[in-house]
């Protein structure tokens, strides 16, 4: 056997043949549309448990009741892990009916953020003002922080659309402080959700929850065991799990196939003067689409991610066989 | 159709940036300078409307309007503050700017410093000695292990204790007014590398999860967003 052959085989194969395998075995599962189950961990379930205490407290206490503040601390190039998190957290909150605010503390997040809102607000017919709130640019971050203990409308005192959070909201005249807030969420790529734990927690005791991208993820466990974050979900393997608990929920609320719902959703509907949405009130064929598919986004990503695992194992692997045999073979020169 | 139109420009970006795989190439440096072009613009334009528009001039003008004397003041003053530091840019009167610096390192030291330590010292303190309540070194546990052997119950056992010697090795391997000849430092070396390698070895694994998401995204986007929307656009 020609143990230098073999070696050189294995170590010398070609970057871009390597890439060609990859993007086959990450598109695969995309075509075929498979989704991956996958199994739920202690830390995402506590969000999601916590929004189901919220909705509760909601029930019980329909003059007091508490909202949520999401804030979009990504910018679009963190988006595939981001952007599910933040579906399901969205579709959960307006499922439950809860108020929700928000607002983008990186720039480039902005109008992605503000986009997404009103997407998954269309899902659920619910009013700008009313229903949520979208505040725009939460620069610089400390006052930001610092503003939620008192009143945010300080600090914003317009919404993304420019137009003045003290008088033309109702959302902003029950929810302006952390007092109304059960939770607060950082979904983010940066190192922003530390910020929150460090002032919206430590300083005002605030219920903080995050979404992180998996590169951050491991930074903030210490924060979880420690109990100043209530949970996480780091990566797309967290926005699975969360993604999964709100489409389990999703079913038993709304009873009917998602397609069926959404496009029966604005049927003889007269959008009222006072309160136009910030959305059309229809569904095209290509939205239709959209929605459907952002529904399982993260468990379509963790059916490709599953595999293109097995796949850089297998090339670990490989090279180390091919660097044993080479040692080999040197040896015996 | 400008849907569509906009999506393909995406796509074809997308794979101008992915042709750098192969070799550096001019449509990858076009997708590359577009790419900042356009960040530098929207960072421009969203200063000014999402920043200027509602932080500044907005409230300084509410102020006037509403007839609030001190509001103003205060908003003047904030003004002329932030264009100090525009006087960097002038070598005669730049030593200006070291004011509104003053101001803001002062600021936000008096207000990280105590969050800070409170957040990332103390409570992680507390952390290692106690969760709800309970000791971290727990007997009990450890016992119940031994009277009754098994998975669940051996986790139990050693959940606690593994955290607080991963902390006090690692703390003692960062330790360096000894040195490594002194046994304390010198037996906790190989545990504390141990951890740190595991540490790094989980950082390692998660980012290559999110590397592998970014490709996994745009994969998505292609198939589908965009040639769903073909289809439906065009046949």
């Amino acid at each position: 056997m020609n143990l230098k052959k073999i070696s050189e085989f294995l170590l010398n194969f070609k970057k871009k043949y390597i890439y060609l395998v990859m993007f086959v075995l990450i598109s695969t599962p995309l075509v075929l549309k498979r989704t991956q189950k996958t199994y739920e961990t202690k830390e995402v379930k506590s969000i999601y448990q916590k929004i189901e205490e919220i909705y509760q407290h909601n029930q019980d206490n329909p003059e007091d009741k508490l909202a949520i503040f999401i804030s979009v601390d990504f910018a679009p190039s963190t988006k595939a892990e981001c952007d599910p998190m933040m579906n399901a957290m969205l579709r959960h909150a307006f499922l439950r009916d809860i108020p929700v605010l928000g607002w983008a503390g990186v720039p480039q997040g902005i109008d992605y953020g503000l986009e997404r809102f009103n997407t998954i607000a269309k899902e659920y017919n619910k009013k700008y003002g009313e229903d949520y709130i979208y505040l725009g640019y939460a620069y610089p971050f400390l006052q930001a922080a610092l503003s939620l203990g008192t009143d945010v409308r300080i600090f914003s005192s317009t919404d993304y659309y420019g137009k003045d959070t003290y008088d033309n909201y109702p959302i902003m005249e029950k929810f302006n402080n952390y007092n109304k807030l059960g939770l607060f969420t950082s979904i983010t790529g940066t190192s922003l959700a530390e910020g929150w734990i460090q002032y919206a927690n430590g300083l005002f005791n605030q219920e903080v929850a995050a979404g992180v991208t998996a590169v951050n993820a491991s930074r903030l466990y210490p924060f979880l065991q420690s109990g100043q974050l209530v949970g996480m979900m780091g990566g797309l393997k967290g926005a699975a799990e969360y993604e999964q608990m709100v489409e389990r929920l999703e079913k038993k609320e709304i009873k009917k196939d998602i397609k069926n719902y959404l496009s029966g959703l604005y049927k003889n509907y007269e959008a009222p003067e006072d309160n136009p949405r910030k959305y059309d009130t229809s569904y095209t064929k290509t939205e239709l689409l959209k929605s459907i598919n952002s529904r399982k986004m993260a468990r379509q990503g963790m059916a490709a991610q599953k595999i293109a695992h097995f796949y850089v194992i297998a090339l670990i692997i490989i090279a180390n066989i091919g660097y044993l045999l080479k040692k080999r073979y040197e040896s015996r020169r | 159709m400008g849907l569509l139109a906009w999506t393909t420009i995406g796509v074809i970006l997308t794979l101008a940036i992915f042709s750098f795989l192969i070799k550096d190439n001019p449509l990858y440096k076009f997708a590359e300078h577009l790419f900042v072009g356009v960040s530098v613009g929207y960072l421009l334009v969203v200063t000014y409307t999402q920043l200027f528009i509602p932080r500044v001039y907005q409230p300084t003008k509410n102020a006037f309007n509403s007839g609030d004397i001190f509001m103003s003041i205060w908003m003047i003053v904030g003004i002329i503050i932030g264009i100090m530091f525009l006087t960097r840019l002038t070598e005669k009167h730049n030593w200006l700017s070291r004011y509104p610096i003053s101001i803001t390192v002062g600021f936000y030291s008096g207000f990280a410093i105590m969050p800070s330590l409170y957040t990332r010292v103390l409570r992680q303190l507390g952390a290692t000695v106690s969760e709800d309540g309970v000791s971290m070194i727990n007997l009990q546990k450890i016992g119940l292990f031994f009277k009754n052997p098994s998975w669940s119950t051996l986790y139990e056992a050693t959940y606690g204790p593994l955290i607080v010697i991963g902390v006090l090795t690692v703390l003692i391997y960062f330790f360096f007014s000894f040195k490594n000849t002194n046994p304390v430092i010198k037996y906790t070396r190989k545990p504390a590398m141990v951890y740190m390698m595991v540490g790094f070895g989980a950082a390692f694994g998660y980012t290559f999860m999110a590397r592998i998401s970014l490709y996994v995204d745009r994969m998505n986007f292609i198939i589908n967003e965009w040639w769903p929307l073909v289809r439906v656009k065009l046949f």
